[in-house]
């Protein structure tokens, strides 16, 4: 029944229609893909246009106007400062999206790196890299992040390469499996033979043929990093006040929870909104790009 | 074959349809479909993968649980009962007692968590009371009644520590288990090597004789069906487009599909010089069927009428059935 | 298998070894000099003298570290900088160890036990409205700023409904929100987890096999698919595991429970750095011991890899 599983008529028609043609039409014919994106879209527009759509301005303290709850002229209410809540926020999505945008990207592409180079040339290298990555994946969590932060200092930039390095050694991992399985596909046998060099081998003929795991796990990285930010904020190592930061608000209307609930309740919702839709997302494209799975 | 058709008819599929359903529509798997099987003999069930030849088989017991396959019609008779009209719990009662199934794959097909002891034991527990010493001793004789040496051992082990063919006498051993008056083989031997092949089919062979089992043998290969088989039916694109005995089928088959399909393998009951090649074409999307005979596309006889309606299941003269106009003469010379 | 049990107990030593290197060498990566960091810029030369004495600062730095590795391997991690009459190993020992594995294992058990429930009901009922539902729930249950949740339920039932303690650890009622907590993104990893491994197992051929046997519904789900669909169930136990360790540093923060995360908290911001550097060598460790047991057991339970 194995042969007549893998045979059904179904696939054989999925076979003929080109591939790449096919991604795409997965890739839009995905409903997780769609609302995923959409929602991720309206969260990076939110950073992009901030100035233009918060009502207010994020640092202003307006004392007479503290701990007002949500209502006609400040639609989230505003915080024990006086600042406007709904722009604290709009403004936050520009640090929580570039920082674990950055992030992911610095990261993702030193461990792709990495593993790329150990997975392909093996060997005593391979072993050695191996081994690091076996003693930083020994921090859990974000005990490593919170762990560099507090080495180098809480600053934007010391946060991003924190953050970024908690991505390679999962990065590394990835790409070196994947490379220790195309490295035995023919085409690479036949591309060395014609005379590429490894470098062209590596970058031209592997890469692109491992990406898909790459970029669903970069996806779901994304997600992890914004929790991750929030998360460092809240104890205090992450990004400092006064910046907008969802994490660092959540801590700071901590203390007027049951007095002024929406503080600190608004940034988590927001948090859960972009991860929701990351995560959303991240599941389409494992579905859409993945290999093609029994329904 | 005399003989064959005093007995009673075991097993009557009639006018069976199974279909799928997928994001691009309705796949009509077997379409409309009938045979029958007489106690103690043996049908073999031959065509190319997607001919819907292991759907039939998965329709007769209802294997459909996971997947989007359903039976939306016919009727199925066991005995003269219509098993399409069962309960869930009367067709549990039925499946690995009444009739078992043995599948394509002996890798997969047994699960790699249980001892083979239990697996067979497991089917004995469900359909028959016995004691824990009576099962195990049961599932000790059901392996030495499929040739595995030291079933006392064997018992204890895991499928990874046994090899294909070993599997597969596995496999026939619990679907025998519980003596079935049925049992469905699909493709039992494609997945082994030649020389396993020829023991298990072998096996599959005496065991049969010995419990007078009736035998459905799904297959691709027309080798197993000439070993095997009473009767073949020959499936294309979920229809049956011929439908004889064992010997007019390789004497003088009809269809030029079942032509193709003899000619394509080398046998020595076939004469060198015959002139048809081996069939052009490929097997065409069950979602884009061809107008008219399903096979018309490749057929190197095909006329107009071919292409414009589907000829039915005649009896021929020498007792067989075919679909192709070639042999509704008034049609075919019309034509010309 | 006894062979791999070794390899996989002797791979474990180097990682380990790697572990406190890094440990230690993190007050050496820190800009400045490590005795201003952590007396601070306004402390007098006498203190900072004092700082470089007790630490061993003016040693080299390969005889620190061995001097660190030993001190570690007889447990022995220094004093504390803030409270110069406790070592580290009491402090982190006495307690608060056993508090933050008590939350991280109740929170396990929890997750496993609600995340396999979820799972389960999700694939055996694939597609309908308790599937979507549950699946839904799970997704938000990992998209959740978990202290944000900590929060929100510590504001509803300690606050407004009164029934729940704010805070502290011990009695059962102290345990459920944090438990509830820390365990909620494990629930969700783990009931997609088990989804998706028993809906894979439920398309094998060994499944059908059992159907074909005539064998019911929910004994072909328990007996065959379950047992399979488990095995990378595992793995992810053993990270959640870990992620829970790591993640106590919220929980605990969130609901003032003086485990180990806390310690880390409080030691960061007090500078208080051997201590923090105790606290998070013993977390780091204990993961990379919990996760060679979940190895070893993944390896027994899947006796299938011996073939391939």
């Amino acid at each position: 029944m194995q042969e007549s599983a893998s045979n059904t008529p179904e696939k054989e028609v999925k076979v003929i229609i080109s591939h790449r043609k096919a991604v795409l039409r997965r890739l839009y014919k995905n409903p997780h893909v769609v609302v995923g994106a959409t929602i991720m879209l309206i969260f990076i527009l939110m950073a992009i246009l901030a100035p233009i759509l918060a009502p207010y301005d994020p640092f202003e303290q307006v004392p007479a106007r503290r701990l007002l709850p949500p209502g006609s002229e400040h639609f989230m209410g505003t915080d024990n400062l006086g600042r406007d809540i709904l722009s604290r926020l709009i403004f936050g999505a520009r640090v929580t999206l570039l920082l674990s945008f950055s992030a992911t990207f610095v990261g993702g592409a030193l461990g792709t790196l990495l593993g790329l180079v150990s997975g392909y040339y093996g060997g005593p290298f391979d072993s050695i890299i191996m081994r690091v990555i076996d003693v930083f994946l020994a921090f859990p969590g974000i005990l490593l992040a919170l762990f560099l932060v507090t080495m180098l200092g809480t600053s934007a930039m010391n946060i991003l390469i924190a953050i970024a390095f908690f991505a390679v050694p999962t990065f590394a991992r990835i790409t070196r499996g994947s490379v220790m399985s195309a490295k035995k596909l023919e085409f690479i046998d036949a591309s060395r033979a014609v005379g590429a060099t490894d470098s062209r081998i590596m970058f031209v003929h592997i890469l692109p043929n491992i990406m898909t795991p790459l970029i669903v796990q970069a996806t779901l990285l994304i997600a992890t990093n914004i929790l991750v930010i929030a998360a460092l904020s809240f104890i205090g190592v992450g990004v400092q006040p006064p910046t907008p930061e969802w994490g660092s608000m959540i801590e700071g209307g901590r203390e007027f929870v049951g007095r002024a609930d929406h503080i600190m309740f608004f940034p988590g919702l927001f948090i859960l909104c972009v991860v929701v839709g990351i995560n959303i997302l991240g599941d389409g494209l494992r579905d859409a790009l993945g290999p093609k799975q029994t329904k | 074959m005399n003989e064959l058709v005093e007995k009673d008819v075991i097993l009557e599929v009639n006018n069976l349809r199974t279909s799928f359903y997928t994001d691009e529509g309705e796949v009509k798997a077997v379409n409309g479909i009938s045979f029958s099987i007489k106690e103690g003999s043996t049908l073999g069930i031959v065509g190319e993968s997607g001919s819907g030849k292991s759907i039939t088989s998965l329709s007769i017991l209802q294997l459909f649980a996971g997947t989007t396959g359903k039976i939306i019609d016919g009727e199925i008779l066991f005995k003269g009962e219509n098993l399409l009209e069962k309960t869930h719990k009367e067709m549990m009662k039925l499946r690995g007692n009444s009739i078992s199934m043995i599948f394509q794959e002996p890798m997969t097909s047994l699960n790699p968590t249980m001892t083979c002891g239990e697996q067979i034991a497991e089917t004995i527990r469900t359909h028959q009371k016995l004691s824990k010493t009576e099962t195990k001793l049961k599932a000790i004789e059901m392996l030495r009644l499929v040739g595995i040496p030291e079933p006392e051992k064997r018992i204890k082990l895991f499928p990874y520590q046994l090899s294909g063919g070993m599997r597969q006498r596995v496999m026939i051993a619990i679907a025998l288990s519980c003596n079935p008056d049925l049992l469905i083989a699909d493709e039992p031997t494609t997945a082994l090597d030649v020389t396993i092949q020829a023991q298990i089919l072998e096996l599959i062979k005496n065991l049969q004789k010995e419990l007078g089992t009736s035998l459905i043998m799904i297959t691709h290969d027309l080798g197993v069906i000439a070993e095997m088989c009473d009767f073949v039916a020959v499936m294309y694109c979920g229809k049956i487009i011929e439908y004889t005995d064992i010997r007019t089928l390789f004497n003088s088959p009809k269809h030029p599909y079942t032509v193709g399909l003899l000619n394509s393998v080398p046998s020595h009951e076939m004469d060198s010089d015959e002139d048809l090649k081996i069939i052009s074409g490929t097997v065409p999307s069950p979602y884009d069927l061809p107008t008219g005979c399903l096979f018309s596309p490749r057929c190197p006889h095909a006329k107009a009428v071919c292409h414009e309606s589907m000829p039915e299941l005649r009896v021929h003269e020498d007792g067989g059935l075919v679909s192709c106009f070639i042999y509704e003469h008034d049609k075919w010379q019309e034509e010309r | 298998m006894l062979v791999f049990i070794i390899r996989r107990i002797l791979q474990t030593i180097p990682v380990l070894i790697g572990v406190t290197f890094v440990v230690f060498i993190m007050l050496h990566l820190m800009p400045g000099d490590p005795a201003v960091v952590i007396g601070g810029e306004a402390a007098s030369p006498e203190t900072l003298a004092q700082i470089r004495e007790d630490l061993g600062l003016n040693d080299s730095v390969p005889v620190q570290y061995f001097r660190f590795l030993s001190g570690a391997l007889r447990g022995d991690l220094g004093m504390s900088m803030r409270n110069r009459d406790r070592a580290v190993v009491d402090e982190i020992f006495d307690a608060r160890f056993a508090i933050t594995v008590q939350l991280a294992v109740v929170s396990t058990a929890f997750s496993v036990l609600l995340g396999l429930v979820i799972g389960i009901v999700s694939a055996t009922r694939k597609y309908s409205i308790a599937d979507t539902g549950l699946m839904l729930f799970a997704l938000l249950g990992l998209s959740m700023p978990n202290f944000w949740l900590g929060i929100l339920m510590m504001n509803f039932f300690a606050v407004t409904l009164r029934i729940l303690p704010t805070s502290g650890w011990g009695t059962w009622q102290q345990m459920i929100m944090p438990v509830v907590m820390l365990g909620v993104t494990g629930t969700a990893v783990i009931a997609r987890m088990t989804r998706a491994s028993l809906l894979d197992v439920l398309n094998q051929d060994y499944i059908r096999t059992a159907y074909s046997k005539g064998l019911a519904e929910r004994k072909v789900i328990f007996k065959h698919a379950l047992r399979n669909a488990l095995i990378p169930v595992i793995t992810v136990v053993g990270l959640q595991f870990g992620g829970l360790l790591a993640g106590a540093i919220l929980t605990e923060t969130v609901f003032a429970i003086n485990g180990l995360g806390r310690l880390i908290v409080q030691s960061i911001a007090n500078r208080d750095f051997p201590m923090a550097q105790g606290a998070i060598l013993v977390v780091a460790t204990l993961f990379v011991l919990v996760n060679m047991i979940v190895d070893i057991t993944y390896k027994i339970v899947n006796r299938r890899i011996d073939l391939n």
